[in-house]
């Protein structure tokens, strides 16, 4: 499975997501690539009516998710309904189409726990 | 700055549908009522700057400054087109003030315009979308009103906002507009058209939950121009020059989740904090404001972060009516982009027009009463580009 | 044109007709829409509005009201049949109308939706009010739907999640028909059907011989 990968300075160890040339805090070069995790917490959201050309799903749920380091993230929600805390996990799928071809990245979808 | 710079003339074209006319033509309609209406006579312009975000997508034109040089028969005055997304205006009065502050010009003509509403709506969705962060927002369907809807959830979570502040600002807006003869939306509306009634769910849709149809800007055509020079031959032009007392502009992340707090516009504070200190004024000493209100939202999370009110606050005021016309600070008199609209690259340069009549008390039906000092804050991206002006009447 | 084909034209109706009974909605002005079904006598009047609208190209106005009107015409003239018009009135003026046709007992065509006032979602409650016709006092079994715009593609493919039909066409352009079933109209009802009655009395007579104003689109080009 392809892990969502975020970005960490090893100079003054800031993490983030996504990729900047430079370390957003130091300035530094010196940047390696960090798994960010399988689960996340949904921070905000929303049910989009008016979706661009190229995304053909009516609602699109989008949401700002936060991994357990704190870096965020922005991505589609593979539900029909969430909530503010929910704990999602990345997923990878088909995003929209971008001049007429799909493009690919994560979305999060609801972590099912499993009974116990 | 090393030398005050003035506002002496200033023209608009009605904002709406300007079916049949192109982008060009109506900004050479602007910048001739700018030019007219500055008095300027044969003396000639050093330098000219266009501001428009999308004239090759949308127009099937680029190097505009040049085209509208040429139209006005200015030549051989320098000339610019500016693209700053939502912020090409404030852009390019930002950029034209410098060449006069700097000594290097003393007569700047600069005309913002945007030419929008030809084509469908999920087109213009998708072009406006372009300027959010390319793969961290962008390939996930993200828009403007989503941003906006997913900020707003936040303040409302963050702060007790209810749906009905978000209401009382578009209501607001919309009620100004109709005194503003160059409003795109002449349409009153009423918080039981729009929230309480159950056909508020037809008249009043989802665009972006929980943003509705009225708490978003339209898409509009149209443009906006203004003449500026140095303050110091100012007089030789008009009797009320409106003096650029101060401006400022700051940055933020591209993408909305990197910022430490997300319902903290710090550009827009950096921004304005830059340009009150410049005026040597404070928010307090404001008559008026002209903010950037392409989602309700943003008009009341603007008037927190510009400093007029304490974080958290701004929905108090407006229940207030504080923020009204006859308010203590009104806010957005022309309508906002809300009401007036928000043909993008004329947005800023709409923002300082509207300054300019209010200061030499031109603004008809809109007037607020003895207003000498006010501000405007035009926000590019999803906040990640703000400039920030005072301007003052000088008598 | 044997006398046979006359005779079936003559009788405007040969389904039982039924009358719409009229509504009030309120718009985001606060403002008052009647929607009310109009009477073959009534056709004149309302082509009189229409006819403004046969030279404006924008958003396919002329296509539009051109062949509203000649289906409005044909409907006075028995040239149609079983076919049905409400108008939106608001403030005593002619704001918008809605026509459709029934081709039988279980199918209703979906004709045209014209807005003289923009901006007010006029359209959206008329076109909502002529499928609650269909459906709920016709009771036929689907609408089927075409668009000659993409503004009404989108509004009405979308916001009413219509089914294609690839098998059918539509009379209106012979492209394919979007179909409107009863099941689907009955979920999306609660949130898009709107409309208090009686109509009191005022605003109903009001609505009875509605002001012909100049069409937006129209000003706005001025
Ligand atoms: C809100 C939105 C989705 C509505 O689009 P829509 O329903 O397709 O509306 P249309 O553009 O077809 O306009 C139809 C009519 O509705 C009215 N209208 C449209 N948007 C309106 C709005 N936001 N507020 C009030 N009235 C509006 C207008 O009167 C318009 O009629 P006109 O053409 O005669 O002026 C669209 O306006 C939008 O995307 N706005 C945001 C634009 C944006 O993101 N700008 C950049 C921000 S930085
Ligand atoms: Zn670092």
């Amino acid at each position: 499975m392809q892990k969502m990968t975020g970005f960490k300075c090893e100079k003054c160890g800031k993490m983030f997501y996504p990729k900047h040339a430079r370390c957003p805090r130091c300035g530094s070069l010196e940047l390696k690539e960090i798994d960010l995790g399988n689960e996340c917490t949904l921070m905000t959201y929303t049910k989009l009516f008016a979706v661009p050309e190229g995304v053909e799903q009516i609602p699109l749920l989008l949401g700002i998710v936060e991994f357990k380091n704190g870096v965020r993230a922005l991505g589609q929600i593979v539900a029909e309904e969430v909530e503010i805390g929910a704990t999602l996990q990345p997923v990878w799928g088909p995003l929209r189409k971008v001049h007429g071809k799909t493009v690919s990245g994560f979305k999060f979808e609801p972590v099912k726990r499993k009974l116990s | 700055m090393l030398r005050q710079v003035a506002v002496i003339g200033c023209g608009m074209t009605k904002f709406g549908r300007h079916d049949g006319k192109t982008l060009l033509e109506i900004m050479v309609e602007a910048s001739l009522r700018a030019i007219d209406d500055a008095k300027i006579g044969e003396r000639d312009v050093d330098a000219v700057y266009v501001s428009t975000m999308l004239s090759g997508e949308l127009s099937n034109q680029t190097a505009l400054g040049s085209a509208l040089v040429d139209q006005l028969g200015l030549m051989p005055a320098a000339a610019h087109r500016l693209e700053n997304g939502p912020a090409s205006g404030g852009s390019a009065v930002k950029n034209a003030c410098m060449a006069v502050a700097s000594g290097f010009c003393d007569l700047v003509l600069v005309t913002g315009g945007e030419k929008m509403r030809h084509i469908s709506g999920d087109r213009i969705t998708d072009l406006i979308s372009t300027m959010v962060h390319p793969t961290a927002e962008y390939v996930h369907g993200v828009t403007l009103p989503a941003l906006a809807a997913m900020f707003t959830r936040l303040y409302m979570h963050r702060y007790g906002l209810k749906r009905e502040h978000l209401a009382k600002v578009a209501i607001k807006n919309h009620a100004n507009a109709l005194k503003n003869p160059y409003a795109h939306i002449h349409q009153p509306i009423t918080i039981e058209g729009i929230l309480y009634a159950k056909e508020a769910e037809v008249n009043n849709p989802l665009v972006a939950d929980p943003l509705r149809l009225f708490d978003c800007c339209p898409v509009t055509d149209g443009a906006a121009s203004v003449v500026l020079c140095a303050a110091e031959i100012a007089k030789e032009f008009c009797d009320t020059p409106v003096i650029v007392a101060g401006l400022g502009q700051a940055t933020d992340t591209l993408a909305v989740h990197e910022r430490e707090d997300p319902t903290l516009l710090k550009a827009v504070q950096v921004a304005s904090q830059k340009a009150f200190k410049m005026a040597k004024l404070t928010p307090a000493d404001m008559d008026l404001a002209e903010l950037h209100d392409a989602f309700t939202i943003l008009e009341i999370a603007e008037s927190e972060d510009s400093g007029f009110f304490a974080k958290g606050t701004g929905h108090k005021a407006l229940e207030e009516d504080v923020t009204s016309l006859g308010g203590k600070l009104p806010i957005n008199p022309s309508g906002g982009l809300k009401a007036r609209g928000h043909p993008v690259g004329a947005t800023g340069v709409a923002q300082i027009v509207e300054l300019t009549w209010q200061l030499r008390g031109e603004a008809g039906g809109r007037q607020v009463q003895g207003a000498e000092k006010a501000y405007c804050c035009n926000f590019g991206g999803f906040g990640n580009n703000v400039i920030s002006f005072v301007l003052t009447r000088r008598n | 044109m044997s006398e046979d084909q006359e005779s079936i034209l003559r009788v405007d109706w040969d389904i039982p007709r039924k009358i719409y009974p009229p509504k009030v909605v309120t718009l985001a002005s606060g403002e008052k829409l009647v929607i009310r079904e109009i009477e073959r006598g009534e056709v004149p009047p309302i082509l009189e509005a229409i006819r403004p609208l046969l030279t404006v190209e924008k958003d396919y106005y002329d296509i539009v009201s051109a062949r509203v009107y000649a289906e409005l015409l044909g409907w006075y003239r028995y040239r149609v049949k079983n076919e049905y018009c409400l108008i939106g009135v608001v403030n005593g003026e002619l704001a918008g109308l809605v026509n459709n046709r029934l081709v039988n007992e279980k199918v209703c065509m979906s004709l045209h939706t014209l807005a003289l006032k923009r901006g007010g979602r006029i359209g959206a409650h008329l076109f909502a009010a002529k499928q609650e016709h269909a459906i709920e006092n016709y009771s036929v079994d689907e609408v089927w739907v075409t668009a000659e715009s993409p503004i009404g593609f989108r509004r009405w493919m979308v916001e009413w999640s219509l089914q294609p039909r690839p098998d059918l066409q539509h009379e209106l352009g012979g492209v394919t028909v979007y179909v409107l079933t009863k099941e689907n109209y009955y979920k999306l009802k609660p949130q898009k059907v709107f409309g208090e009655r009686p109509v009191p009395e005022e605003l109903y007579k009001e609505s009875l011989n509605p002001k012909i104003i100049i069409p937006d689109i129209i000003r706005q080009q001025e």
